[in-house]
């Protein structure tokens, strides 16, 4: 499980192998950062909780040479998988901005790069990951389905540091001692490049006729952290993420105008876009004593995205001479949040005990709009053991204010775990999750235009209430089965509700989005069989995820990522010592859409493709195979250099990603649909070099 | 604006990668109807429009409609529709009988083969409002509504419904006056003022422009906690009317007569007709299904009562009197 070599996902789950982990002290360990971890640790009585390693992470299957964070946790039963190759995570039936992503304890707005291609998080920055689908501690809020907490990596006592170079990015990081001991530092950049690509296509092409088209297109993220430990009690860090898409776009037109003289100009559009994180943080690390570590942390977060986009046109007047239009514009979407945050651990004897208070002040400025919201919460937990019998118990309340609307949110969480024996542990958990920033979105893609904007009490808090009860058996020590049933409801959720945009309107919340529940229910299973030089893991999902918005559409109708059947195989075979190989095949029932099913000519002659209920088509079935082979060398030098070949969609699966209704040219009262997917067989390559 | 550009990179990207068609799936195998109805006590008559839908993936048949029974009844009394329109693939009726405030309407479709389809409705309270008038220095009358909300709490929905006609008053010389309308059949109006007649408020889109029953009608929400009264605008320019001679020595003096109908319209009804505006890329399967297909089970559209009033008033060059 702990193997650093291992490809694949690491799931540390309720109990599996934990005792010793749950019997550790804090006298057990070693460092402040990993106080910080372990004296926080719940993934002993938890479920939902599943732990990756960063190497682990690193290893995975990647699209494009890209390990991603998402689309490996996308993976994971109970998560259903959204549309192919985006970011969105919808876990138990949530909308994909209900999850609170944390860098190092910052949450982050935006987590996307290119639409939701790639995540924000660079793999090789990220020290840990733990991602809780249920059993939520009460230290964690402000969202209401899911939790992802990375941990970023430090510098170490010895210089250390790897560089990836691939076809579309490369990624470059380096750590250790920053002129004494106990000043550390890491730093990891990563950029990509497919504008090297993009561009001499376009010359091709723009080098026929008067046309001209130019678009370009990278990220980068930066991660930058800072250790200070001038004692055993205290450690100091210093953390900076920047992570930033800029896309550019023009095309011109040379036409010529016969007025008084001819005239040659050249029309054009244009459009700028960026769009990013920043994410700057201060954490101070203190142990009254060993049973009672202490954290401050205080941070600053922000999301934007600039657009702006530009015309110029020209057109011969009545006097024959020439006149210029030009139209441009510029459209700006900010959030930002300044946050700090307190956490007290103490143990006592069968008692873990945690208290905190968190006080964010957000921001959130929008074309229209510059709101700023400010919440105060504190919560409390208490871990009690005894026998077999492990106790969470805790409550997080938040009290909330935008304008004249104040909200009082208590959620009570708990966890109850049982071990009657040593191959079989079982839990149950309730919780209650509430959000107060809702992203406004038209369309189910991960854009810069999508907007945030904070409850209202006309755009009120949603909520999450979810039960759910898991199992865990490790009848040998090769193979580990367990499994988790869950029932969710979900209040106020929010859907755009006024036709096709791109800039949805964030100054008209409560007029243009409709207020909607939801519920879901599903079970998510996972098996696991290891023996030394093989690994196989298979996840699956039977899941039902509903949605009721009254103002639109007055029954219950199924949610877009309502996907009955969700099954993930991922098999690594060790062949030597220097080869690995490992295939993943992933499959899922189709998601759904709206299709119009019937044609109604009105009065006028005018088509009208009508619905009867929303959602009531579901794609075809998705399924998709990928391979990937890894060759480790050591260099010349004696570091470690890794070949990763990689194919994507090895047999050419046309997955549709959207269908669009067409009809004949010929018969206008034919219709069929047009499916488009992502290219087929995508192959990668890169190698990576760490010392 | 920004929208050609987005679909184009996202298109060309898509098919930069695969395209396959494929046939449409079998969601439904018979048509259904299609109604609009929106009795008001504001209006001159009632009308009903009904279409009959086909499968998409079938071809379009001819339908009977002389099968098909429509029943109109405001509180339990029958109401006689006569047949207005025959358009083909559907039916126009009408009938002069309007309802009155808090009226029960109860509407029935049956045809031979097919459960029948049931609706009812109510007449909401119509909306309260008052008006000023101001001619403004560029001589272009200014009509201002005051809006009283019920419950500035509660959000509301309103349809502004404008209409028009000439009024050609004769004066013959033997003191004969003769006074003769016809409506204008194409007043055109928009909410920023780009022609003869324009509607603003404070808030700049906030008004949708939608059909209901073939007449143009400007819809919009008056949210919760807003400021009361409302304001609404009604700008009209004067240019158009001028006096016409039909004799040297007989001067028509010629007349507009502006009309206009507040109605209180249901949020269902307003879901309804608003998206109406901007029906695009719904089968893209990249946004909600916001499209709200009616308020009818086992069939599409919508019987929904408006309660309205409304407030006349003329204008002339040399004479300006509201009525």
């Amino acid at each position: 499980m702990k193997d650093s070599r291992t490809p694949f996902i690491s799931i540390i789950s309720v109990f599996l192998g934990s005792l010793q982990v749950f019997a550790q002290t804090p006298e057990q360990i070693d460092t402040l950062s990993a106080s910080v971890i372990i004296a926080d640790d719940d993934r002993t009585i938890l479920s939902g909780l599943t732990v990756l390693e960063g190497k682990a992470l690193r290893s995975c299957v990647s699209t494009f040479g890209v390990s991603d964070v998402i689309k490996t946790l996308k993976t994971l039963p109970g998560v259903a998988a959204g549309m192919e190759l985006t970011s969105g995570l919808y876990v138990h039936g949530g909308d994909g901005s209900d999850n609170l992503f944390l860098l190092d304890g910052v949450p982050l707005f935006q987590v996307a790069h290119l639409g939701g291609v790639f995540s924000s998080f660079n793999t090789e920055s990220i020290q840990s990951l733990e991602f809780y689908q249920s059993g939520f501690p009460p230290r964690y809020g402000g969202r209401m389905s899911s939790v992802v907490d990375i941990t970023t990596k430090n510098g170490g006592p010895q210089l250390h540091g790897a560089a990836n170079l691939g076809i579309l990015d490369g990624q470059v990081s380096v750590g250790g001692p920053l002129f004494r001991d106990d000043l550390t530092y890491f730093v990891s950049v990563r950029r990509s490049w497919p504008e090297l690509f993009i561009g001499p296509v376009q010359s091709i092409r723009n080098s026929k006729g008067d046309e001209k088209t130019k678009s370009s297109y990278y990220l980068y993220d930066v991660n930058v952290n800072l250790a200070w430990t001038p004692g055993t009690a205290d450690a100091v860090y210093l953390r900076l993420y920047r992570g930033k898409d800029v896309f550019h776009y023009y095309n011109g037109l040379l036409k010529k105008y016969y007025g008084k003289e001819i005239y040659l100009r050249e029309n054009y559009k244009r459009i700028d876009l960026d769009w990013g994180n920043l994410a700057v943080s201060t954490e101070w690390v203190h142990q009254f004593s060993k049973n009672a570590p202490f954290r401050l942390l205080a941070y600053y977060s922000r999301g934007a995205s600039d657009i702006g986009y530009k015309t110029k046109d020209y057109r011969i007047n009545s006097e024959e001479t020439l006149d210029e239009t030009t139209y441009s514009g510029q459209d700006r979407g900010d959030v930002s949040q300044l946050g700090i945050e307190a956490r007290q651990s103490v143990y006592l004897n069968h008692h873990r005990l945690g208290f905190g208070a968190v006080f964010q002040l957000t921001n959130y400025l929008n074309p229209d709009s510059n709101d700023v919201s400010g919440s105060f919460s504190i919560f409390a937990e208490d871990k009690y053991t005894y026998g077999p019998w492990s106790i969470l118990a805790g409550i997080r309340w938040d009290l909330y204010k935008f304008g004249d609307g104040i909200f009082s949110l208590p959620q009570p969480r708990m966890v109850v775990g049982f071990t009657p024996g040593p191959y079989l542990t079982l839990n149950a958990t309730y919780s209650r999750m509430s959000q107060f920033s809702h992203l406004l979105t038209s369309v189910f893609l991960d854009l810069p235009t999508n907007r945030w904007a904070p409850s209202s009490k006309y755009l009120p808090p949603a909520n999450a209430d979810q039960v759910t009860i898991g199992w865990k058996t490790h009848p040998t020590t090769h193979l580990s089965i367990g499994g988790e049933l869950y029932y969710k409801t979900m209040e106020n959720l929010v859907m755009y509700s006024n036709g096709f945009t791109l800039f949805p309107p964030a100054d008209n919340a409560y007029g243009d989005y409709a207020c909607g529940k939801g519920r879901a229910f599903g079970m998510g299973l996972e098996g696991k069989f290891k023996t030394s030089h093989t690994e196989t893991d298979i996840y699956y999902t039977l899941s039902w995820s509903q949605r009721l918005f009254s103002e639109l559409y007055p029954y219950w109708f199924y949610d877009r990522n309502d996907n009955r059947h969700k099954l993930t195989i991922k098999h690594l075979w060790k062949i030597s010592k220097k080869v690995d190989l490992d295939l993943s095949w992933e499959y899922h029932s189709g998601n759904r859409i709206t299709l119009p099913e019937q044609v109604l000519i009105d009065n006028e002659g005018k088509t009208k493709l009508m619905h009867s209920t929303p959602n009531n088509m579901q794609m075809p079935a998705w399924h998709r195979m990928d391979m990937g082979i890894r060759i480790h060398q050591k260099t010349k030098r004696g570091h470690e250099g890794t070949w990763s070949l990689g194919i994507t969609n090895v047999y050419c699966r046309k997955n549709p990603l959207l269908l669009l209704v067409s009809n004949d040219e010929n018969n206008h009262e034919h219709y069929f649909l047009q499916g488009f997917s992502f290219p087929p067989f995508i192959p990668s390559v890169s190698y990576m070099i760490s010392f | 604006m920004m929208k050609a550009p987005y679909i184009s990179i996202l298109l060309l990207g898509l098919a930069l990668g695969c395209e396959s068609t494929m046939d449409y799936p079998v969601i439904q195998d018979e048509g259904k109807f299609y109604l609009e109805c929106f009795p008001s006590s504001a209006t001159d008559s009632t009308l009903l429009v009904l279409h009959r839908t086909h499968p998409i993936n079938k071809p379009r048949e001819a339908y009977d409609w002389n099968h098909v029974q429509v029943h109109l009844s405001i509180n339990g009394t029958p109401v006689e529709w006569a047949k207005s329109y025959d358009y083909g693939n559907g039916i126009l009726l009408k009938t002069p009988t309007v309802p009155a405030e808090g009226d029960q309407l109860t509407v029935s479709i049956q045809d031979e083969g097919h459960s029948p389809i049931v609706a009812h409705s109510s007449v909401p309270t119509a909306p309260r409002f008052t008006y000023t008038r101001e001619i403004t220095p560029q001589w272009d009358d200014r009509y201002h509504i005051l809006l009283e909300r019920e419950d500035k709490g509660k959000r509301e929905y309103f349809g502004v419904l404008l209409e028009g006609k000439h009024r050609h008053k004769t004066v013959f010389p033997d003191g004969r006056i003769e006074i003769t309308e016809d409506a204008i059949p194409n007043l055109y109006y928009s909410v920023n003022g780009t022609y003869n007649i324009s509607i603003s408020d404070e808030t700049e889109g906030r008004f949708r422009m939608v059909s209901v029953a073939g007449q143009q009608m400007f819809l919009f929400e008056v949210k919760e906690g807003e400021d009361n009264p409302f304001i609404l605008n009604v700008d009209t320019e004067t240019a158009e009317d001028r006096p016409e001679w039909l004799h040297i020595d007989i001067p028509t003096k010629r007349s507009t007569l502006f009309r206009v109908t507040l109605f209180r319209i249901s949020q269902s009804a307003y879901r309804f007709l608003a998206p109406k505006e901007n029906e695009s890329l719904s089968g893209a399967g990249l946004i909600s299904p916001f499209d709200v297909q009616g308020n009818l089970m086992d069939a599409f559209g919508m019987f929904d009562c408006m309660g309205g009033d409304s407030t006349e008033w003329e204008f002339s060059l040399s004479s300006s009197s509201g009525v």
